[in-house]
């Protein structure tokens, strides 16, 4: 333990070995909070130090480590989002994933920050903590259970003021882009997460209400900050849709932009977008109620319910999912979305991966591939053939016949069937790209290329490049000095936009910010959350020493990929996206060559101070972010 | 005229945020187990409701307590606990009709209850969806209110007994 007390987190971490069954606490001072700010920053470090490179997905080597922000369970709007880290079944590497919900809270609310789960079970176990109580107990009766009757049957048994993490069947059967549920319908989806657990044998874990409390270092100026949080929240345009209509209000957006990518990246834009989208759903009378995260007065998530497909009641679809199972794979059936994302969510599947994979089993057929499939599921699996759809989500959690290949990921299942089909495999480095046109929205694709997640959106997310906003456009000048640069289809700015948000990202997963407040709404800025992190913690920090710790962050994540391998030739797109044109509604044609790509990736690691050549860190910038113990790593792939 | 919360459950989204800002209000420390509001929720189910004071006519929580150590603050016309005569037994949190008192014994030893932060409830600032609000104590507003409590404890007994 190194450096003063903590405020506004425990300074604990909760080490729980499922192997050895040992369970201990390991404490940390302000050094750490300095340098990492939080749960994402510290989780990367802890990583570092323990998830050595030669470590497998699937052993109980591999480390999952589970933290709440640096803000959770304080009274600041929007920061109750929890970071879960391990090394990823689908990319083989380092994973960080982010997830809403209550958790975060009550992990806090317990006495820690961050939950390392060590190890790997024989028998299937849960854990019940209950403050300085922590058992680890058998979960015959809760494996095979999906996440919603697993959830409810804990409640019963603990009653309604817990809150679990949980797995669903998906990760029961190491399915690679199985997911981690909290709150019952709040995922850290992507990266097969949920497959990691499921390896370790641990169903879940559940939280007691918890006694513990938060302890602010000026309470009441954090509070003043907070309500001024608040009134930035209300006042903010993007964040008032959000709040109305849900994430699902970006559908018709990048439909507009041509960047809403339909029947697997062929066609950007869809007459049908407007069902798969959130002005939709409360049109159409889908919504319920608003759901909000812990901590979030927004409350983009949606409580929806429809009396088709047996009567469903549920929450989401989010825009990922809408656009995934929507216009993805031909799908303008809203109840037919809904009832996919509840089976998604309990069986606990990405479904942003899931919709890759779905699609990519409809083009193949198309094209002649898998013919044999329409036998198996007594149907063709043809674009927006919901019945085929649902058999496949069906086989994938079950690993049943073409479910035990597709349950792989894209990168492992093309391969298998036939290289060629690889070319409609929208992945790369193992994950399944987002859903967003990467052709035409540019720092999205640079983005996406460095990306240590892989072609994804919740790690840096370049919202503002589309300029939607006011906002958005003035943030658009800020980083670059040009206005005129928000919008789609450009090159310019792009490396200086990504790295802004890189840097963004990294601080606001760290506290526990949900993105939508820093960098798609923009209620909080780098300068307000120094402020906030100043009032929490009592460690001075300004503005530019906050966004360092985010470079700090993003560095060191990338210095822990070229440990494990990470070369130039992985910062890359999939094959579609860099080789096949897309048109939009106008007869444009785009695509993002190698060449332009590489172009742009040279002038991010001149800003980074990173080898060009190898993509590396140069070592005189990791002293300067003091970085010092990565820098034998970095010289030994540099060759000094 | 008093003033008062006005619940309307079915806007709450189950945030939490009012509990922590009441909490580190009053304590300097967040956390829900020191907060003078209470969400319940059945979290599958996405059903949420907030339980305030509402400062009932009668005061059940006042009656049942063996050492009278709730009054009525004559400020605020809400409950008020003397803690020098609290024997933390208990017996007002189960008392009141509405599970409004916050009473968990290992974050605090005495029961917790609405003082409408002395006549500015900071909750109701932090509510954007709208379930809480602050309202003139008409007596049209008086009984909506209890006939919105009443609703909402019906939410609330629903959940428990859906987990028995």
């Amino acid at each position: 333990m190194r450096g003063m007390a903590v405020y506004s987190v425990h300074g604990r971490i909760l080490h729980i070995d499922l192997s050895s069954r040992k369970i201990w606490v390991e404490k940390y001072g302000s050094d750490l909070l300095r340098e990492y700010i939080g749960s994402r920053g510290i989780q990367a470090r802890l990583y570092w130090d323990t998830v050595k490179p030669e470590v497998r997905p699937f052993s109980p080597e591999n480390v999952v480590f589970i933290g709440a922000g640096t803000f959770t369970a304080t009274p600041m709007p929007s920061a109750g989002r929890t970071t879960v880290t391990f090394k990823s079944p689908a990319t083989g590497r380092y994973f960080k994933a982010s997830v809403g919900g209550d958790f975060g809270i009550k992990l806090k609310l317990n006495g820690y920050d961050i939950i390392a789960i060590r190890g790997a079970s024989e028998e299937p176990v849960y854990i019940y903590i209950e403050d300085d109580h922590v058992d680890i107990l058998p979960a015959k009766d809760l494996w095979g259970l999906d996440v919603r009757t697993a959830h409810a049957k804990l409640v019963r048994k603990y009653g309604i003021h817990i809150d679990t993490l949980l797995i669903g069947p998906a990760g029961e059967r190491l399915v690679k882009y199985a997911s981690i549920n909290t709150s019952v319908y709040n995922v850290a989806a992507r990266g097969g997460g949920g497959a990691v657990l499921g390896y370790k044998k641990l169903k879940g874990i559940v939280l007691s209400k918890g006694s513990r409390s938060v302890v602010l270092y000026d309470p009441r100026r954090y509070l003043e900050l907070s309500m001024k949080v608040v009134k930035n929240i209300m006042n903010d345009e993007a964040l008032v849709g959000t709040a109305k209509f849900g994430t699902a209000s970006g559908t018709m957006g990048l439909d507009r932009t041509n960047t809403l990518p339909n029947y697997n990246f062929r066609k950007p834009y869809w007459e049908h977008a407007y069902k798969n989208s959130g002005e939709y759903y409360v049109e159409a009378g889908y919504l319920v109620g608003r759901v909000g995260c812990g901590q979030c007065i927004v409350s983009c998530h949606r409580h929806t319910r429809t009396s088709k497909y047996g009567g469903v009641d549920t929450v989401g679809p989010e825009y990922e999912t809408s656009n995934a199972l929507g216009g993805n794979i031909g799908n303008a059936d809203t109840d037919a979305l809904i009832k996919m994302n509840d089976l998604a969510n309990i069986y606990g599947l990405d479904t942003i991966s899931l919709g890759g994979v779905i699609a990519w089993v409809m083009e193949s057929y198309e094209k002649g591939y898998l013919r044999e499939v329409k036998d198996e599921l007594g149907t063709e699996p043809v674009w927006g053939n919901i019945e085929a759809a649902m058999k496949l989500i069906d086989k994938i959690v079950r690993r049943d016949g073409i479910g035990d290949l597709l349950a792989e990921g894209l990168a492992v299942a093309c391969r298998r069937v036939d290289d060629e089909t690889c070319k409609w495999a929208v992945q790369a480095r193992g994950l399944e790209h987002s859903r967003v046109e990467t052709r035409i929205a540019r720092a999205y694709a640079l983005a996406f290329a460095l990306n240590p997640r892989g072609p994804d959106h919740l790690h840096t997310e370049t919202f503002a490049e589309f300029g939607f906003t006011e906002d958005s456009k003035k943030l658009i000048e800020r980083i670059t000095g040009h206005r005129e640069w928000a919008g789609v289809g450009k090159n310019e700015g792009r490396p200086e936009i990504v790295a802004w948000h890189e840097e963004m990202y990294a601080v606001t997963d760290s506290v526990g910010f949900c993105a939508f407040i820093t960098t798609a709404g923009f209620a909080v800025d780098e300068f307000l959350m120094s402020e906030l992190f100043e009032a929490a913690t009592g460690i001075p920090m300004n503005a530019e020493e906050l966004v360092r710790a985010g470079e700090r962050i993003i560095t060191l994540e990338r210095m822990i990929q070229v440990r494990e391998g990470r070369t130039r030739k992985d910062d890359n797109l999939p094959w579609r996206i860099t080789h096949e044109k897309v048109r939009t509604r106008d007869g444009k044609e785009y695509v993002i060559t190698e060449e332009e790509l590489n172009e742009m990736l040279d002038k991010y690691f001149e800003l980074r101070g990173w080898d060009k050549k190898t993509g590396v860190p140069l070592p005189n910038k990791l002293k300067e972010l003091n970085l010092e113990f990565t820098i034998p790593i970095a010289q030994k792939v540099l060759g000094t | 005229m008093a003033l008062g919360i006005l619940v309307d459950a079915e806007k709450c989204t189950g945030c939490h945020l009012c509990e922590l800002v009441c909490s580190t209000y009053h304590f300097g420390k967040s956390s829900t187990s020191l907060a003078r509001i209470v969400v319940y929720k059945d979290k599958a189910l996405a059903t949420f409701v907030p339980a305030v004071c509402v400062s009932c006519p009668n005061m059940p929580c006042a009656s049942v307590c063996p050492t009278g150590a709730i009054i009525r603050d004559p400020d605020t016309e809400m409950p008020k606990v003397i803690i020098e005569k609290c024997t933390s037994c208990g017996e007002c949190a189960k008392a009141c009709p509405y599970k409004a008192i916050n009473f968990t014994k290992s974050a605090y030893s005495y029961p917790l209850i609405c003082d409408l932060c002395g006549g500015d409830p900071q909750c109701v600032k932090v509510c954007w969806p709208g379930a809480l609000k602050l309202v003139e104590l008409t007596k049209e507003v008086m009984r909506e209110r209890l006939v919105l409590a009443a609703k909402a404890l019906s939410k609330v007994k629903e959940i428990e007994s859906r987990y028995g």
